[in-house]
């Protein structure tokens, strides 16, 4: 796979990708006007988006993505905050379909809501495997268990042998 | 958790973007580990230490801390 070099053209060029290929879907299916929107929308997003990524700022920085351990921090917590936000969302969201649809057998559909809140309980899962959570039985290199138990453990009754 | 980051860059009369730029960061990092809004991670503490030729507990100082001020 080609690598951009410039890392502030990523976000632009898959910018006018995605608008390219909206774009070019219309125009195949007939719809031409909608085709021109897309293409006439998406060329000044792209180039807002560089200009604002040269800027000299968090925001730029991030834009342009050239952040260092502070700005990937403050945007590690700005999508958690986002991915909460928006799997709280998708829980009321699930509980108002389903009430509606429980009341008056309506087309009330909440499989979107299902998803949302599916893949946010999965990912969530995956993340803290992916980043090192560990459990009881899952032992990590390093894992002192074995040495503690053979240590002198302190009972109500006073010191007892480990083992 | 005070630092000694503003006092050995003025020493040695760096721009908060010069010393950015030597130790890989923005300015705008610069500027919170100065005002002491963000603790860096100990490879940037140790970076830092490095690049003014201090211990790392002499450019940190936890004991700050525990007094509060």
């Amino acid at each position: 796979m080609t690598s951009i070099r410039n890392p502030r053209l990523r976000v632009p060029l898959l910018l006018l990708a995605n608008g390219g290929a909206v774009a070019a879907i219309n125009a195949v299916g007939g719809k031409g006007g909608t085709a021109v929107q897309a293409a006439v929308l998406t060329i000044p997003v792209a180039a807002g988006w560089y200009a604002w990524s040269g800027r000299d700022s968090d925001y730029g920085a991030l834009a342009g993505r050239r952040a260092d351990e502070r700005q990937a921090l403050i945007r590690t917590r700005a999508r958690a905050l986002s991915g909460t936000a928006t799997y709280a969302a998708a829980a009321i969201g699930l509980l108002a379909a389903t009430a509606l649809r429980a009341t008056d057998h309506s087309s009330s559909r909440y499989w979107s809501f299902s998803l949302v809140v599916v893949i946010g309980a999965v990912s969530y899962w995956a993340g803290l495997r992916r980043y090192g959570a560990r459990g009881e039985d899952d032992p990590g290199p390093g894992d002192d268990r074995e040495q503690r138990a053979t240590e002198p453990r302190r009972t109500w009754w006073g010191w007892q042998p480990g083992g | 958790m005070r630092n000694r980051v503003r006092e050995q860059r003025t020493q040695r009369g760096l721009s908060q973007a010069e010393l950015g730029a030597a130790l890989g960061v923005s300015r705008q990092t610069v500027i919170s580990i100065e005002s002491g809004r963000y603790l860096p991670s100990l490879p940037l503490a140790f970076r830092i230490a490095g690049f003014f030729d201090l211990p790392v507990d002499k450019m940190f100082d936890p004991e700050d801390e525990v007094t509060g001020s």
